[in-house]
């Protein structure tokens, strides 16, 4: 169950934009959305995910950058899957002022496929990388 | 000798400020206390800066008056980055007891008010005097 430090607050004060934390301390990115449904008719919606990358922050970016940001994001994704990277609700563990923190490693998470390129493919063939 | 050290200290600068950043934005893992594969996007936009820097300076654009452009456009942009800590720092629910007090606070808008004079009258006093030519 998520713990969150504060009982009302609006999406800009706790969610939107702040450090993701993983399970193990370590920086797991930003929250670039918000992913809110609606139940059914009448009923309020309801905070299902938060989104993150380039793909999600476009589209909130708005206007021209906003488009460019989010089509840098897509040629950098699998073709199949154009929804932006979602954390569920339940993965997370609690919310305050200065961070999110999840109940996964961050290996589990979409958003790390970029930096598992990014290792093997450049950074992993500098001799000494590991160093 | 001098010039190399003074060069290569600031390249080294630049290239860890662009890093340091760029995953602090994007909520990256960042810093030299990780070895490189383990901050792998980190280093990646590292290098990419000191490339494309490189790339920059080989263009045959005199480099002085990139120079003068970039302190006075640093300048210029120092308001924009001071601000916002001040306010974090009148924020007491993220700042605890730590919060600014009022002296802190005179002493703050008294250097915002400096900066913001410096900044509007840098842009103009650049483009009238031609880079101090």
């Amino acid at each position: 169950m998520t713990r969150w430090e504060e009982d009302e607050f609006t999406a800009n004060d706790l969610l939107l934009d702040r450090e993701l934390i993983d399970s193990r301390g370590m920086p797991a990115g930003r929250v670039d959305d918000l992913e809110l449904t609606v139940a059914g008719p009448g009923q309020p919606p309801v905070l299902t995910a938060l989104l993150c990358g380039p793909t999600a922050f476009g589209p909130r970016l708005g206007g021209r950058l906003g488009t460019w940001w989010q089509a840098i994001g897509r040629r950098l994704r699998p073709v199949t899957d154009s929804y932006p990277n979602r954390i569920v609700v339940e993965l997370i563990d609690h919310v305050d002022r200065l961070e999110i923190t999840l109940l996964t490693p961050r290996e589990n998470m979409d958003s790390y496929r970029f930096r598992q390129w990014v290792q093997e493919k450049v950074i992993g063939r500098i001799p000494g990388s590991t160093k | 000798m001098s010039f190399f050290a003074a060069t290569f200290a600031a390249a080294a600068e630049c290239a860890l400020s662009s890093g340091y950043s760029v995953a602090q934005y994007m909520g990256w893992s960042w810093g030299k206390r990780h070895p490189p594969g383990a901050a792998a996007r980190f280093h990646l936009v590292c290098l990419a800066s000191v490339i494309a820097a490189t790339a920059f300076t080989l263009a045959t654009i005199d480099p002085v008056t990139i120079t003068i452009f970039a302190v006075v456009l640093g300048a210029a942009a120092v308001p924009l980055t001071y601000f916002p800590i001040l306010i974090v720092a009148n924020d007491a629910r993220l700042m605890g007891e730590r919060v600014n007090r009022p002296w802190a606070n005179a002493a703050g808008s008294f250097f915002l008010t400096v900066m913001a004079v410096v900044s509007l009258a840098s842009l103009p006093l650049l483009l009238l005097t031609k880079a101090g030519q």
